[in-house]
């Protein structure tokens, strides 16, 4: 069933609708089942409050190390606590 | 399982960083023909999306946690990828933007999946990068563009060139050498902010950015003096444009040299013909 992902889908591939005024917006989404809590989110541009309406937080965008290699980099802050002395990061 | 008679196989993919926007024919093949598709994304709508193109979509957002070094997240992640790989399966890294741009796991998982004999590559994607262009109207061949990681500015010794552009990227954690933190702040961007200043005035103007990643959105793009970068609001997601502060000099010496070689080779020329 056509649902809130499909719509932000071909609003996402839409040359017409990506940059559609919010009129526009309006009549599209009309004409779609969707629900009206993720109708106005949309409408208001309101990521984060569709996101939650969705179930969804926050994502961590993170996935480069500023260093690779070296100690500190190799061990979480947690882990080096519980380290015995002997057991040093590696240098 | 042998890697020689085994079926297991890795492409890691870019979906672009806007929801229906970017993702490309091929790239959405690769996900819609795999047996395991895992996500690394920055938005958990755009996750959603994925989820509809492939029934077994496993996010790797449940890695990271603060406190705990990202570098060691990001070898689980590897783990986790190759572990279906080594079982033979046909296996999708599904990264936003490009999966090769500023994104150590992918990277190393086609390494490790080719070392140990498994078929692997990666596909490119729209990247912040490519958005960061288009936006903010930027030809990285006009001056010469430089694109660094923003803690490397303070961990190494870099040469920056202020004749073209710079590009920061993960600012909001500039500094952070546990590798554990999500985010850093104005004491760290402070000190990033003194070494470019051996470069730039402290009232250049530098650009925060930030792409959208839905449809609803619109990109960030706001204009700020270097030196009020540490007060700013900078989040995970925001990448910092500094435009030349200076005109490129010209090289005289080697202008002339090119000069007497021109000479020489139309001699050249004229004694041949
Ligand atoms: C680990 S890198 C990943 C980049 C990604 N692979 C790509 O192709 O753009 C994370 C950094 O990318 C940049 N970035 C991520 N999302 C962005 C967005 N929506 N707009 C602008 N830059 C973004 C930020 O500098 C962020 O700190």
């Amino acid at each position: 069933m056509f649902d809130v992902i499909d719509f932000l889908e071909s609003m996402g591939q839409d040359a017409q609708l990506r940059y559609a005024s919010s009129e526009h917006v309006v009549a599209t989404l009309a004409a779609q089942p969707i629900d009206s809590k993720l109708r106005d989110a949309i409408l208001a541009k309101d990521a984060l409050g569709l996101g939650a309406l969705l179930g969804q937080d926050s994502f961590c965008c993170y996935i480069n190390p500023a260093k690779e290699d070296e100690a500190g980099g190799d061990s979480s802050e947690k882990d080096k606590a519980k380290k015995k002395p002997a057991q040093r990061p590696k240098k | 399982m042998n890697a020689a008679n085994s079926t297991g196989s890795l492409v890691c993919v870019g979906l672009g960083m806007t929801l229906g926007s970017h993702l490309g024919p091929l790239a959405r093949s690769h996900i819609e023909q795999s047996d395991v598709v895992f996500a690394g994304l920055s938005d958990g709508i755009v996750e959603l999306w994925l989820q509809k193109m492939h029934p077994d979509v496993r996010s790797l957002q449940p890695y990271y946690h603060e406190g705990t070094s990202r570098m060691q997240t990001y070898r689980q992640m590897v783990e986790a990828i190759l572990t279906e790989v080594r079982a033979g399966k046909k296996v999708c890294g599904v990264f936003y933007g490009h999966p090769g741009v500023f994104a150590w796991a992918p990277h190393k998982s086609i390494e490790v999946a080719r070392s140990e004999g498994y078929p692997a590559h990666m596909e490119p994607g729209i990247s912040a990068e490519d958005c960061l262009y288009a936006d903010l109207g930027i030809d990285p061949g006009r001056v010469g563009c430089q694109h660094y990681e923003a803690s490397q500015l303070l961990f190494y010794q870099r040469r920056i060139d202020p004749t073209a552009y710079l590009v920061l990227w993960q600012v909001g954690l500039v500094g952070d050498q546990s590798l554990a933190r999500f985010s850093t702040g104005a004491a760290y961007r402070q000190l990033l902010v003194e070494v470019l200043a051996r470069d730039y005035p402290l009232e250049h103007e530098v650009i925060i950015y930030r792409t959208a990643t839905l449809p609803i959105q619109q990109a960030r793009i706001e204009r700020v003096a270097l030196g009020a970068l540490p007060q700013a609001d900078i989040g995970m997601a925001d990448t910092v444009v500094l435009p030349p502060a200076r005109t490129m000099l010209v090289d005289h010496e080697m202008r002339t040299r090119l000069d007497v070689l021109d000479r020489a080779m139309s001699d050249a020329v004229r004694d041949v013909g």
